[in-house]
C-alpha cells in the first residue's frame, strides 16, 4: 500500500465515505429499539414517538401498533412510532429523556418529584378530564404532585401468592391466615425436588418489603421513614427463618414474574402478578389459585401489591399538544383499546373503574379470587419510596436475611441514611 | 501547515533538508488524513464528555445533564458516607487482589505448556483462545443459566448430587458462604485467560532459542531453572502489560456482575457482589443522579490510576535497560 494518494483516489474515497457515513446515519435513527413501526400514509405532519416496555406475552406488540395505526387513521396529521425496548427498560427511558430525542409518551412505573422538576413528565389533568373520577383514586395518589396529576394509568397489575391446589391437598395444608401459617405450608411443600415457595431467583425477591407491610407498617410515611420498627425488624428476622429453613426456590432459569416454576412443580407456591393467570389457566387448568400475603403478626394485615405501569408525556416534547391528545385518545376515551390491552393477552386491572366493572374475565376462578383481594387488601406503594431511598432497606433486607446481621441495629442505620436521602427529595 | 516545500528546489547548499521535507509532506497529508477524523471523534465523544462530566461532578444534576446548580463537594461526601459505595471499593479491591494473579498465573502457565507441544499447538491454541470471542454477556448467561443454575438439572448441582449433595444449592443466591464468587470468577477466568495466554505465548516466541542452548550448554538442564532464569526475565514486559491490563479490566468489572446477579424486572441486584460500576450504573440511571454518578466515575479512575501508577513503580513499565543501569 505504498502507492501515493492521487487527487482522484481521493476524492473517491470521501465520496464513499460521506456516502457510508449518511446510510448509517440512517440506519441509526432509533438504535434502542427492537421493533418499530411508522404507519404508512405520510401525509401526517407531526410524528409522536411512543416507547412501551416489552411485554411478554404474544400480540401485545401488535396491540400497540395497532392503537397507534388507529389513533393515525382518526387523526391523519398525527403519526405515531411505537418502539417497543427490550431489556433494561428503565435505564434507557431515563437516558432518551434527557435528550432532545427523547420519546414524547412513554409509560413508566413510578413519578418521582425529580422527575416533576427536571420537565421529564408533564401534568395531565386536561388529559384526565371529567373521567378523572373514573380512575382507581388509590392509583392515581401516587402520580399527584402539588395537586397536579403527572400520569395516566394503564394498567393495575396486583402481585400476591399463587399456589397449586393439588399440591396443598396432597401435603394436608390450606391456605395460611398467618405468616408462621404461610411460613409452615412453605416447609411443609418441599418435598424431594419441590420447594415449598418461589418468590425470585435471589431468593429473597419483594418478600421483604411485602413481609414488613403485612406487619402494618408502610416503610415510609409521607417525608419521614418509619422502617426503624420492631415489627420491622421481627418481620424480617422471621423471613430469615424462612430462608434458612431452604423452603424457597433459587436460582430457576426463568425469575419470579414467569409462572414457570409453579408451572412445572418447582415450587408449590410463588409471589406473582395477575398478569400469569391466563398462561396458568392454559398449563393448569383449575388447579391453581390465590392468597394474599397473610397478616404478620397481631396490628399486621393482609397484603396485595398494587403495582402498573403509567402513561406519561415527556415534558420537553416538541409535540406537546399531540401527545397529550393521543394519550387521551388511547388511555382515555377509548375504552375498547383499553380493555383489549388489559384483557386479551396478560390479565390486568383496567384503571377505569367502569371498563374494571365490566372485565368479565375477572369475574370467575381465579381471577375472581385476585380482585377480591385487591378490594379488600390493595396496597399501593408510597410515592416517595424512590430507587435512591430504597436502597439502605434493601442492602439492610439482605445483612439481615442472607448474613444474620442484628436486624434492630442494622434497620436503625439503614434508615437514618434512608432518610437523609429523602430529605434531598424537593417538595413540590 | 507552514511546512509547504518551495516550488523547485534553489540551487546550492540548502536542497537537502528542504527536499526532504518535500518528500515527507505527502506522507504528513496522509497521516493526518487517516488519524483527524479518529483524533476528533475521541475528542467530541470521549474528552469532552470527561470534562463535561467532571464539572457535572460538582453539580446537583437530578434528572438532568445540565450544568448550573453547583454544589461543591457533596456529591464526593455523599459518595464517601455512603457505606454501600464504600463496600463496593472494598469488594472490588479484593477481586482484583485475587483474579489479578490468578489470572496471570493460568495464562502464563498455558502459554509455557502450549509452547512446549510438539504436535497440535495451534488447534490448543485455538481451543483456549476461542473463549475471548465470546461476549460476556453470553459467557455470563451460560454460566448463570445453564452451569450454575439453582435448579437440581443445573451442572454444578448435578456434579454436587453425584459427589453426595442431595440439596440443590442456589450458587448465585447463596451470599452466606458467598459462593456467587464462584460463579463470577469462573466465568472470568473462562472469558480472559486464553486472551492473556497468547500475549504471554507471543513474548515466549520472542525469545531467541539461543540463549536456552547456551544455558543448557552451561548445564542448566531442568525446565525450572530454565524458565526462572531465561523465561521469566525475558517476559518481563510482557508481564507488566499484562498485569496492567488485567488490573484496569478488574476495576471496570461490570458485564458479569450485572448479568449474573441482576435480573432486569428486580433491580441491579444486591450488595454482594455490587461493583462500583454497578453501583454507578444504579446511581446515574437508575436513581437519575447523575451528578453522584460522575463523581464517582472520577474517584473510581482515580483508583485505577494510582492502582497503575504503584504497579509501574514497582515493575518498572516503560524503563528502558539504560535507565536501569
Amino acid at each position: 500500500m505504498d502507492r501515493p494518494l492521487t487527487r482522484r483516489g481521493l476524492l473517491k474515497g470521501s465520496v464513499l465515505f460521506v456516502a457510508g457515513a449518511a446510510v448509517s446515519a440512517c440506519s441509526t435513527g432509533d438504535p434502542l429499539a427492537k421493533g418499530t413501526s411508522a404507519p404508512a400514509g405520510s401525509g401526517a405532519k407531526i410524528t409522536l414517538t411512543h416507547w412501551y416496555h416489552e411485554y411478554g406475552e404474544e400480540g401485545t406488540q401488535q396491540a400497540a401498533m395497532k392503537y397507534a395505526a388507529d389513533f393515525t387513521k382518526a387523526n391523519p396529521d398525527i403519526a405515531v412510532k411505537v418502539s417497543w425496548i427490550p431489556g433494561d427498560y428503565a435505564t434507557k427511558w431515563t437516558a432518551a429523556v434527557l435528550t432532545p430525542d427523547g420519546p414524547d409518551v412513554y409509560e413508566v412505573n413510578d413519578v418521582s418529584p425529580n422527575m416533576v422538576k427536571a420537565g421529564q413528565v408533564t401534568a395531565l389533568d386536561d388529559v384526565l378530564g371529567a373521567e378523572k373520577a373514573d380512575f382507581n383514586p388509590k392509583v392515581l395518589q401516587p402520580y399527584t404532585w402539588g395537586g397536579q396529576v403527572y400520569a395516566v394509568p394503564m394498567i393495575i397489575d396486583p402481585m400476591l401468592v399463587f399456589y397449586r391446589k393439588s399440591l396443598f391437598q396432597k401435603a394436608g395444608v390450606s391456605v395460611p391466615k398467618s405468616f408462621a401459617e404461610f411460613a409452615a405450608a412453605a416447609k411443609k411443600l418441599t418435598q424431594g425436588k419441590q420447594k415449598g415457595l418461589f418468590v425470585g431467583n435471589d431468593g429473597i425477591g419483594d418478600l421483604g418489603q411485602m413481609t414488613a407491610w403485612s406487619s402494618g407498617n408502610l416503610l415510609v410515611d409521607d417525608r419521614t421513614i418509619t422502617y426503624d420498627d420492631p415489627k420491622v425488624a421481627e418481620a424480617l428476622t422471621a423471613v430469615k427463618d424462612l430462608y434458612d429453613s431452604k423452603a424457597m426456590l433459587q436460582g430457576y432459569s426463568t425469575d419470579w414474574w414467569d409462572p414457570g416454576a409453579l408451572i412445572n412443580g418447582a415450587a408449590a407456591m410463588q409471589w406473582v402478578g395477575l398478569w400469569a393467570v391466563p398462561g396458568l389457566t392454559e398449563a393448569l387448568g383449575d388447579d391453581f389459585d390465590a392468597f394474599p400475603l397473610p397478616p404478620f403478626g397481631p396490628g399486621g394485615r393482609a397484603v396485595v401489591n398494587m403495582g402498573g405501569w403509567v402513561q406519561v408525556v415527556n415534558g420537553k416534547s416538541r409535540n406537546l399538544e399531540a401527545a397529550k391528545k393521543y394519550v387521551r385518545w388511547l388511555w382515555v376515551d377509548n375504552t375498547a383499546a383499553q380493555t383489549d390491552w388489559s384483557l386479551a393477552y396478560g390479565f390486568h386491572i383496567p384503571p377505569r373503574n367502569s371498563a374494571a366493572a365490566k372485565a368479565d374475565k375477572l369475574t370467575s376462578g381465579p381471577a375472581k379470587t385476585v380482585m377480591d383481594a385487591v378490594a379488600a387488601h390493595g396496597i399501593k406503594q408510597p410515592a416517595l419510596w424512590t430507587p435512591e431511598v430504597r436502597q439502605p432497606w434493601e442492602d439492610a433486607i439482605t445483612d439481615i436475611v442472607k448474613k444474620g446481621a442484628d436486624a434492630r441495629k442494622t434497620l436503625a442505620a439503614a434508615a437514618k441514611r434512608s432518610q437523609d436521602l429523602l430529605d434531598k427529595v424537593p417538595v413540590l | 501547515m507552514t511546512t509547504t516545500a518551495p516550488a523547485r528546489p534553489a540551487a546550492g547548499r540548502s536542497r537537502r533538508p528542504s527536499g526532504r521535507r518535500a518528500a515527507r509532506w505527502p506522507a504528513w497529508r496522509a497521516f493526518l488524513l487517516l488519524t483527524l477524523p479518529m483524533v476528533a471523534g475521541l475528542f467530541v465523544f470521549k474528552y469532552v464528555a470527561i470534562g463535561w462530566g467532571f464539572l457535572l461532578s460538582f453539580n446537583d444534576a437530578r434528572g438532568t445533564i445540565a450544568l448550573g446548580d453547583w454544589n461543591g463537594l457533596d456529591n464526593y461526601r455523599r459518595l464517601l458516607g455512603d457505606p454501600a459505595f464504600t463496600r463496593s471499593l472494598v469488594t472490588i479491591l479484593l477481586f482484583t487482589l485475587f483474579i489479578v494473579p490468578v489470572t496471570f498465573a493460568l495464562s502464563l502457565g498455558l502459554a509455557v505448556l502450549v509452547n512446549r507441544l510438539r504436535r497440535g499447538r495451534a488447534l490448543f491454541r485455538t481451543t483456549f483462545f476461542i473463549p475471548a470471542a465470546v461476549s460476556y454477556v453470553v459467557g455470563a448467561l451460560v454460566w448463570k443459566m445453564s452451569l450454575f443454575s439453582g435448579t437440581p438439572s443445573g451442572v454444578a448441582n448435578s456434579l454436587a448430587y453425584l459427589l453426595g449433595h442431595d440439596d440443590a444449592i442456589g450458587w448465585v443466591a447463596a451470599v452466606d458462604p458467598p459462593l456467587y464468587w464462584i460463579v463470577l470468577v469462573t466465568v472470568r477466568l473462562w472469558l480472559q485467560t486464553g486472551f492473556y495466554m497468547i500475549l504471554f505465548l507471543a513474548g515466549i516466541q520472542q525469545i531467541p532459542a539461543q540463549l536456552y542452548e547456551a544455558a543448557r550448554v552451561d548445564g542448566a538442564e531442568s525446565e525450572g531453572r530454565l524458565f526462572r532464569h531465561i523465561t521469566w526475565p525475558m517476559l518481563r514486559n510482557t508481564s507488566v502489560a499484562v498485569v496492567l491490563l488485567l488490573i484496569i479490566n478488574a476495576f471496570q468489572a461490570f458485564d458479569e456482575f450485572y448479568n449474573i446477579l441482576a435480573s432486569n424486572l428486580s433491580g441491579l441486584g444486591r450488595a454482594d457482589g455490587r461493583t462500583p460500576l454497578i453501583y454507578l450504573f444504579q446511581t446515574a440511571l437508575g436513581e437519575q443522579n447523575y451528578g453522584a454518578g460522575s463523581a464517582g466515575a472520577f474517584v473510581v479512575t482515580m483508583l485505577i490510576v494510582v492502582f497503575t501508577l504503584l504497579q509501574g513503580r514497582f515493575a518498572g513499565f516503560g524503563r528502558t535497560a539504560e535507565e536501569e543501569g
